[in-house]
């Protein structure tokens, strides 16, 4: 990998002070899961490299869930592995605890953060391929839409690039309904995950629309004790990356679904918020019926590549059996 | 940052002059050497580098060694005390849970790690547990039937 | 002298743990990759980015200015054509891995890109068919071989029942988990020594004697070229000889006067390292009405990347079972690395193109495939029994009758069976079978083994051989202990140097079958020879002296027990030695018979859970029952048969190596897109070794792996009732198949 200097800040704002305002030069190390794989691939080459694991951001803070009985506030620093294993997180936000504890192996997941979850690099074998000069690295084309292609965006509609973004905690948390807290030169800033992702087309951009020198200190989970759940359907079972996920939420009394959010990942260049299939099954029982045609409904408007219309079908399915893993019914697919 | 010039490894204080941006595999295996820790893939996928930090296991591969600092380190070497192996060890040699032995060590770091979190394993615990593993020769029905051994010999134990 | 097995055997087919899982399983075994040696540069090789292209120019000026470098060695020069990407085409030397991969980087080349092919079906088009990936004349596409039984036509004629497929394996790579590469040393005496990662200890010095002697005109007899494998990580057919990594960091170490070490990472390793050749075939078969299988048609083709060789057994075709054939196989040039052997070479594919057909027949006959099996089994040959009676051929119907039956019964194969696709649910059952054979003789040439006995009562047992994981080590010390009345652990091996005496590399699963008698014969004169020189200080005859019970050599005309230690005291001064050697031609003199043999047949059953609405499959069981003539340890030879199989379900489920049609580059040269199971896709897996002791020694480590993909394959489809006909069987597959078979459940 290119040279760079290691620098261990004490502060978040100091961290923040060491990133220069433009991409490539400076980078932010949480875990390490990923960004030293894109530089011995010599994909990322920074100068400078500012660890963030001394900056005070690694623990989650409830606040007292009596006091603010609203708000779960983790910190972006917190590991897979702690927010898997977290028994209040699993108590309300099974969809959360249950996507952590999917990621990588356990090793990734005692070193992986949410952070960094939220703001990795895609997996796409052409962006990480150093001989190939995709869009993301300053060339003119996208290799995967005319070639392999099996693992990439379904919901393609206006996208030049056509990675899928990674993160199977942010379908979860846009799901219900997290902001995150970011620091930048002038302070911080609050916004919600919906507004977090962004689809790149060149080297100048990043798969969030965070700025180069902002960083993200935590992500805060409202909780109106929503019914969620998130179901990958995965090719291995051990280590490896959803084919497609759904992450879903919703009120549920008197047997009616109200207030549904159902976000898809691994569809799209960002993750894919199904309003459709939400609309769907607003104000309906969950049952295997209306699952289903939620999620016949989430795959509406799929324009699959050459080698990937199998996800369309993935998508139906994994979003009925999210919504009746929520609602507590029957796991018909378990024998 | 300066240069790290000590780890804490395998209880003892390890004396060293190294670059902080070098990854701790490549410090164990070459300033230290320190080679049960292998290199297998480099990107994090084969857990044939695996080693405790602080207790828990993470891919050496994929780690500053600037990043370490004072917490303790656990490498293989580590394992057997006085001579007497690790009840993994000797575990995995009872099940015949190797045969190239190149993800070996990574495997059994792997469940030292689980077993430290969780002295009493279900199955299901011990397949996640040790899911970050890759074996090429083929023992993985092995090597879960060398960390049950384990886990019922404790349970024999009423530990 | 005969040579023959004890007919009682104390240690032979007990279960023996291995001799070096202690310093395996406490990280001092030390792989080639572990080796540092005082001063050590590291190297990397340039590698081709592009498929096909010609060098216009290159220049390392730059590069060699760069910090820490050593020692450049140029492999290509401009003006040569590369036929892959990931082509080697110059080596450099650095101080740290860091520097030499920066360094590596700053060599300045202009290629000329040229046309690329990198996949099988774009080269059949025939617009394509011309475009050679490898210049010259020769076509990509090469002239196809092809062969008829004169009974075919009739048979298929004659068939009342006919059913054709199509059915295919892609390419797969071997991904060795220690990569290739090696540490290679000038000594000042001017010899070489390497610690290389390789399955062919003494043919790999050898061979760098040879290319150094040559190349420049020194005296490097082979005895001055020392390679030194006492442990490594894999090879599974990719590590034979020094390789290009060995010449070239040999050739850097030279040049700059000091150790260099070049290990592939784990890019290079995938798209260099190795790979087995693909193969799709369209095949017909027809049969009687109650399932006697009349005729075999194939027609298929593969790659064998740039290379020129098969990619099916041809002669095999159809595989296990005799059928009147007619067969064709093209071979296509493709710009991608030259296939190596990989664990069985070509039989896997040989039992695609024959396994999956039957079940498809069995169906349409509404049989059991395996009473279909059963009824097509090759006859025992009558002929052959009269001068081998214990071979594969006098036996074959025996074998596999007795093998099947086992099978079935360990599998519940009566109960569990249902007619393809008739089961409820969205998760569907299914259980699928498929057979197998291979060699595993003694290699023809000879290995040797040196057994010596020390007046302090120590033995130590010396080969060059390797032990890749197979457990041969251990092997090694049982023999010598079980001729000498001792623990294996009381045998001091010396082991994996080519100094130690000639060996052969570990391919056709030929290394028990060649070692253990070497070994047998070795301790047995070593054996005699202490007898011979401490008879006269005991006042006995040598000849009556006997390895008896309990580690006591009895002098059995006095029925006197003596300790071994007391035995061997009396040498005083002396050493008692014995060499043996064996290989093929030894093992079929009729002395010798029944010693080491050859040819297996192996039975395997799977079970699967099929997932309808995803099309994820997961095998939960599979049962292997494996012909292995005499098990010589249990304990190491049930791993061999089990991590064959878990190879084997990998194939099934998991591995291909994918190209870009573009780029012409692999897209998946890593461990993530390159799917390997872990331990949550492992199904329970049940070894049974069809133990034949009368039938010598055979090596049993490639077998294992042939039919793993096809008994997968053939529970899917029992599972679903649509046939999955390539490899591996993704859900994207699956629901294709579901799809073809029109949704029904």
């Amino acid at each position: 990998m290119k040279n760079f200097t290691y620098y261990r800040p004490k502060t978040a704002e100091q961290a923040v002070a060491l990133l220069d305002d433009k991409w490539g030069t400076t980078e932010l190390l949480a875990g390490g899961t990923d960004l030293l794989d894109l530089q011995k691939e010599y994909i990322a080459q920074p100068d400078k490299v500012i660890a963030l694991r001394d900056v005070g951001i690694n623990q989650l803070r409830l606040d007292g869930v009596d006091k603010k009985p609203d708000d779960f506030i983790l910190g972006a620093g917190m590991t897979l592995a702690e927010i898997a294993a977290h028994g209040g997180l699993k108590e309300a936000f099974p969809a959360l605890t249950t996507a952590a504890g999917d990621i990588g192996g356990p090793q990734i997941r005692n070193m992986g953060t949410l952070g960094g979850n939220l703001c990795q690099r895609n997996r796409c074998w052409y962006f990480r391929d150093e001989h190939t000069p995709c869009l993301l690295k300053g060339g003119d084309k996208c290799f995967a839409i005319d070639g392999e292609n099996r693992y990439h965006a379904i919901f393609t509609q206006g996208h030049k690039c056509v990675i899928v973004n990674p993160s199977t905690l942010a379908p979860v948390l846009i799901a219900l309904r997290a902001t995150a807290e970011v620091l930048g030169p002038k302070g911080k800033r609050k916004l919600k995950l919906a507004d977090f992702f962004h689809a790149p087309s060149s080297a100048s951009e990043r798969e969030h629309v965070l700025k180069p020198n902002e960083l993200v200190l935590t992500v805060t989970i409202p909780y109106p004790k929503l019914k969620n759940a998130s179901y990958e359907v995965r090719h291995k079972q051990s280590y490896d990356w959803p084919l497609v996920q759904a992450a879903v939420a919703f009120q549920y009394a008197d047997n009616k679904a109200t207030d549904v959010r159902i976000v898809l990942g691994h569809v799209a260049p960002t993750p894919h918020v199904a309003d459709a299939a939400a609309k769907a099954l607003e104000g309906k029982e969950v049952t295997e019926a209306t699952a289903s045609a939620a999620g016949e409904a989430a795959a509406q408007g799929a324009m699959p590549l050459s080698q990937n219309a199998y996800k369309v079908k993935l998508v139906s399915v994994a979003v009925k059996r999210a919504l009746l893993t929520a609602a507590g019914r029957k796991k018909y697919w378990e024998v | 940052m300066a240069n790290v010039k000590e780890l804490h490894v395998n209880g003892s204080h390890r004396v060293l002059n190294s670059d902080p941006e070098r990854s701790l595999l490549s410090v164990l295996r070459d300033d230290l050497d320190l080679t049960g820790s292998k290199y297998g893939c480099g990107e994090g996928r084969c857990g044939a580098c695996t080693v405790l930090l602080d207790g828990q296991a993470v891919r050496s591969c994929s780690t500053l060694v600037g990043s370490v600092g004072n917490k303790p380190i656990e490498t293989i070497e580590g394992l057997a005390k006085d001579g007497k192996l690790h009840p993994l060890q000797e575990a995995f040699l009872e099940a015949d849970a190797l045969q190239c032995g190149y993800c070996t060590c990574g495997m059994i770091m792997s469940a030292c790690s689980l077993l430290k979190r969780d002295p009493h394993p279900s199955r299901e615990d011990i397949v996640r547990a040790m899911n970050g593993n890759i074996c090429r020769c083929g023992v993985y029905p092995r090597i879960l039937s060398a960390i049950e051994r384990v886990t019922r010999a404790r349970k024999g134990d009423g530990q | 002298m005969a040579t023959s097995w004890p007919k009682k055997r104390r240690l032979i087919g007990t279960k023996i743990q291995r001799l070096d899982g202690p310093v395996k399983a406490t990280g001092k075994a030390k792989y080639s990759y572990d080796i540092n040696r005082p001063g050590m540069l590291h190297a990397v090789l340039l590698r081709c980015p592009h498929a096909h292209a010609k060098i216009k120019s290159l220049d390392a000026a730059d590069a060699e200015k760069m910090p820490g470098v050593k020692a450049i060695y140029a492999i290509k020069k401009a003006g040569e054509e590369l036929y892959w990407a990931g082509e080697e085409i110059l080596g450099l030397a650095a101080d740290t891995e860091e520097h030499a991969l920066d360094a590596v980087r700053a060599v300045k080349i202009e290629y000329e890109v040229l046309p690329h092919i990198v996949k099988e079906e774009d080269a059949l088009k025939e617009d394509r068919k011309t475009v050679s990936p490898v210049g010259g004349k020769r076509d990509n596409v090469l002239a196809a071989k092809d062969a008829a039984d004169d009974a075919f036509d009739k048979g298929m004629t004659d068939a009342a029942v006919k059913v054709e497929g199509s059915y295919g394996v892609p390419v797969v790579c071997h991904q060795c988990l220690e990569s290739h590469g090696l540490v290679a040393e000038w000594g000042e005496d001017g010899g070489l020594t390497v610690w290389a990662s390789t399955q062919a200890v003494w043919g790999t010095a050898v061979e760098l004697a040879r290319y150094f002697a040559g190349k420049y005109k020194i005296d490097l007899p082979a005895e001055k070229v020392k390679c030194i494998t006492h442990y490594m990580g894999g090879g599974f057919g990719s590590k034979f000889g020094p390789d290009i990594q060995g010449l070239v960091a040999a050739e850097l170490a030279r040049t700059a006067k000091a150790p260099v070490k070049l290990m592939l990472d784990r890019a290079s390793e995938i798209v260099a390292g190795g790979n087995r050749p693909s193969a799709y075939g369209k095949v017909r078969i027809g049969a009687t009405k109650d399932g006697k299988i009349t005729a075999y048609e194939v027609d298929c083709y593969g790659t064998p990347g740039v290379g020129v060789t098969d990619t099916v057994t041809f002669n095999a075709l159809p595989y296990v079972y005799p059928i009147a054939y007619k067969r064709k196989h093209t071979r296509i040039r493709t710009n991608a690395a030259m296939q190596r052997a990989m664990r069985a070479p070509n039989h896997p594919q040989n039992c695609t193109l024959t396994e999956f057909i039957l079940d498809d027949l069995a169906a349409k006959l509404g049989m059991d495939p395996l009473q279909l099996r059963l009824k097509n089994l090759p006859q025992n040959d009558a002929e052959k029994a009269k001068i081998a009676p214990h071979s594969l051929d006098a036996l074959k119907n025996t074998i596999y009758t007795r093998e099947i039956e086992i099978a079935a019964a360990l599998s519940k194969w009566k109960e569990k069976w249902h007619p393809p696709g008739k089961t409820d649910g969205v998760v569907k059952h299914g259980i699928g079978m498929a057979l197998h054979t291979w060699g595993g003789q003694a290699s023809p040439q000879s290995n040797e083994c040196t057994v010596t006995i020390h007046a302090d009562g120590s033995v130590v047992a010396r080969t060059s051989t390797q032990d890749l994981g197979t457990g041969q080590r251990t092997v090694t010390a049982l023999v010598t202990a079980e001729i000498l009345g001792l623990e294996p652990g009381q045998i001091t091996l010396e082991f994996g140097e080519s100094t130690f005496g000639a060996s052969t590399g570990s391919g056709g699963s030929t290394t028990i079958p060649s070692q253990s008698p070497a070994t047998l014969r070795a301790a047995t004169a070593a054996r005699d020879d202490l007898f011979a020189k401490v008879a006269p200080k005991l006042d006995a005859k040598p000849e009556d002296l006997i390895v008896g019970v309990e580690g006591k050599i009895l002098d059995k005309a006095k029925n006197k027990p003596w300790t071994w230690k007391e035995i061997c005291a009396r040498l005083d001064k002396e050493q008692a030695k014995g060499t043996g050697f064996w290989n093929y031609g030894e093992s079929i003199k009729p002395d010798n018979r029944d010693v080491s043999s050859s040819g297996v047949g192996g039975v395997q059953i799977a079970e699967v859970l099929v997932d309808t609405e995803t099309g994820v499959v997961r095998c939960t069981r599979i049962v292997a029952v494996q012909d292995c003539g005499m098990v010589v340890n249990p304990l190491t030879c049930e791993s061999q048969v089990a991590g064959g199989v878990i190879m084997g379900l990998n194939y099934a489920l998991f591995e291909e190596r994918i190209m870009d049609r573009a780029t012409g580059r692999m897209v998946n040269p890593d461990m993530e897109f390159y799917k390997l199971g872990g331990i949550e896709d492992m199904p329970q897996i049940v070894v049974h070794l069809h133990d034949m002791p009368e039938r010598g020694v055979i090596g049993v480590g490639e077998p294992p792996v042939i039919s793993t993909h096809a008994a997968i394959g053939n529970a899917i489809f029992n599972a679903i009732g649509a046939r999955v006909g390539q490899t591996p069987f993704t859900p994207e597959r699956v629901l294709a198949a579901l799809a073809a078979k029109g949704g029904k459940r």
